[in-house]
């Protein structure tokens, strides 16, 4: 496990800037005019430091995936910045950005339609044989192709295809969710014991919270396409402040009977809105239990709230909510 | 076999409903399937049985046979290639396997219901989900079209989907997947089934629809005093709501216990090592323990007892011998030599 890794004064590998992607939605065959657009992502910021894990929770179509496509630059970004070492990578292309995706790699969902069906392990890889030993593969697997290993295997040909280039950053997006448990409890353990020895930073999109939580340093919790939440695991999952991810954590099955009766849970009523025509205001108000006519007219602010402000309680972190107010809901305290 | 009246403005009691009797028993159940590359055994001597008003969650990773089990059940298996050599499967002390098409089709969708994981694949995408809902109406019951379209109106409300009469016409992929799923689980309760299968019914759900949904699933099974077979991966989901758990690896049921007992103090090393091996919600623990190795395959699976290479505990006996499922106490078993030491920690 990771020694807290936090220090603010460190500088920021990856420093994200208000990042936003609007995919258009056009009309029409030949003419085709834009009447509107999905708003995947918008305007998100964050910090990533060396050596950390930086956990991104949400549910289908929050934007998480978007997100690790913008930092990878596999999709251009309708506006923002991402810093790297101080360079906006956004802007970057040809051999620049090259030079940049050696040090940002990514390890994907489905470890078997991402890697190529016809090249063996050793081809894909590149060197090899010390690699797959280091994510704990028989080196004599070199000459195999993809079809011939189990889903836990497969997604070690993934990292280790991502740690091929010595890479400084790694992104993964949903890495375990397609594995078995006993085989998920492999891999996590892999990615821990590699971070430690390589002092590699994290980008970890899940959207399963009680992996997150294991594995990250600080979480962000993300709802349509903005930024809900985000401090320290403790700060989240202990002293949400955030009502949607209060109902998140509450809705998370543990699994421990004792619990059923005990555990407060929050049923939200109704699902997502459209990414492509959000309310007004504060994205979650359709959803939420608290919700007043200021949520509607005021876009609430990714800040910490006034009301924690200066205090050293742990509800004090970033919170985009008018009414921002501590709840356990996950019964630790 | 009368058909069955439901008590339905008065909630049914859980005790009421055991002392009903067993539903449905699973006797010894065999399912090889006969491919090019040999026979694979997906299931080998299965028992399990459910009561009126009871849930029972079986529990398995892939390939450990807990969906076989439930397609031999609901006569859903494609024979061939699926072969059942052995076994027998009782709803209400009558053997289906003993029954001629006609008279298990009658049990099919009206006595037992199954709900499958992937509710988009499960609809037809050219019918309306009206259409589909009032099927079971008008080739079970020979309603009229406009009765049957009330019917399905009426379920969908049940279900809590919002603006029902309006969105009865709709295709199912004006639906979100939370509203397709509920679309599901009103189609397998529209002819008021007395058992419901749950293959996997929220996996391909977010969480905070996952908890809608299991909420209406065990609100109507309380309302209709169903049994339920969970079926599911999530030990996080088993422990919200079942009675009893069976738990699966490679084809056999390697331990049986009711909820708290299992979770509390586990008799078999496998469930020991995947309770040990999931991360918590609620505390921030240290290295995950893992279960080192692979599931086993099926074509080839390890003489003796089938767990043993990934075992902590294994010794001559465990790769020689399988292991019988001993009882551990009552209404408790273990397929495991070593249960004694286990269940001791």
């Amino acid at each position: 496990m990771a020694e807290p890794k936090k220090d603010a004064r460190r500088e920021p590998i990856l420093e994200v800037r208000n990042l936003v992607k609007h995919f258009p939605l056009t009309q029409g065959i030949l003419f085709k005019k834009q009447v509107g657009a999905v708003k995947a992502v918008d305007g998100i910021s964050f910090e990533l430091y060396q050596g950390e894990t930086l956990g991104i929770v949400g549910e289908s179509g929050c934007g998480k995936s978007t997100v690790a496509k913008l930092l990878m630059n596999l999709e251009r970004a309708t506006s923002g910045e991402v810093f790297y070492k101080g360079q906006d990578i956004t802007k970057l292309s040809g051999r620049a950005l090259k030079a940049v995706r050696r040090n940002i790699q990514m390890v994907f969902q489905d470890p078997y339609t991402s890697l190529n069906p016809r090249m063996t392990v050793g081809d894909i890889i590149g060197k090899v044989q010390e690699l797959l030993d280091v994510v704990g593969l028989n080196p004599e697997y070199v000459n195999r192709y993809p079809h011939q290993f189990s889903g836990g295997q497969r997604q070690r040909i993934g990292i280790a295809r991502g740690l091929a280039l010595n890479p400084e950053i790694i992104i993964c997006d949903e890495p375990v969710s397609a594995l078995d448990v006993s085989v998920q409890a492999q891999v996590i353990n892999l990615m821990e014991k590699l971070q430690d020895e390589f002092n590699l930073s994290y980008l970890f999109i899940a959207h399963d919270l009680s992996i997150v939580r294991h594995i990250s340093d600080r979480v962000g919790v993300m709802y349509l396409g903005k930024m809900a939440e985000i401090g320290t695991d403790e700060q989240i999952y202990d002293h949400p402040t955030h009502p949607y991810t209060q109902a998140l954590l509450s809705a998370v099955p543990v699994p421990d009977p004792d619990a059923r009766e005990g555990r407060e849970r929050i049923i939200l009523t109704g699902d997502v809105p459209s990414p492509a025509n959000p309310p007004s205001g504060c994205r979650f108000r359709t959803r939420c239990w608290k919700a007043q006519d200021k949520c509607a007219e005021e876009l609430p602010l990714l800040a910490i709230p006034e009301r924690f402000a200066g205090s050293d309680s742990l509800a004090a972190h970033e919170s985009a909510c008018h009414f921002a107010e501590e709840k356990d809901v996950v019964g630790a305290a | 076999m009368t058909t069955i009246s439901k008590p339905a403005d008065v909630p049914a009691q859980r005790d009421q409903g055991k002392s009903s009797g067993t539903l449905l028993e699973v006797r010894d159940l065999h399912v090889e399937f006969h491919t090019r590359d040999g026979v694979v055994k997906a299931v080998n001597g299965v028992n399990y049985s459910v009561s009126a008003g009871e849930t029972l969650a079986v529990l398995g990773e892939s390939g450990s046979g807990k969906s076989v089990t439930a397609q031999a059940i609901m006569g859903i298996l494609d024979m061939p290639p699926a072969k059942i050599p052995q076994g027998e499967i009782l709803f209400r002390g009558q053997d289906m396997l003993k029954m001629s098409g006609e008279q298990r089709r009658k049990i099919r969708g009206a006595k037992i219901a199954m709900i499958f994981q992937d509710a988009l694949s499960s609809l037809n995408p050219v019918l309306s989900v009206g259409y589909q809902l009032g099927e079971m109406f008008r080739v079970h019951q020979g309603l009229s079209k406009k009765a049957a379209k009330a019917k399905s109106v009426e379920l969908m409300d049940r279900v809590k989907i919002p603006a029902a009469s309006k969105r009865v016409d709709d295709y199912p992929h004006q639906f979100s997947g939370g509203m397709r799923q509920r679309i599901m689980i009103a189609m397998a309760l529209a002819l008021e089934p007395d058992l419901i299968i749950a293959d996997e019914p929220t996996t391909a759900l977010d969480v905070t629809v996952q908890a809608q949904v299991m909420d209406l699933l065990a609100d109507l099974q309380r309302e209709f005093n169903m049994g339920l077979i969970l079926i599911t991966h999530d030990l996080g989901v088993v422990a919200d709501v079942a009675d009893k758990i069976a738990v699966m690896y490679a084809g056999r049921i390697v331990e049986h216990a009711p909820v708290h007992e299992l979770y509390k103090n586990p008799a078999h090393p496998y469930t020991r090592g995947l309770l040990d091996s999931i991360p918590r919600l609620d505390q921030k623990g240290q290295e995950l323990y893992a279960i080192k190795g692979l599931p086993p395959n099926l074509l080839n699976t390890p003489p003796g007892c089938a767990f043993n290479p990934r075992c902590p505990k294994a010794q001559d006996v465990c790769r020689t011998e399988v292991p019988p499922l001993h009882t551990v106490a009552d209404g408790r078993g273990s397929a495991c030599h070593f249960w004694e030491e286990t269940i001791n920690g």
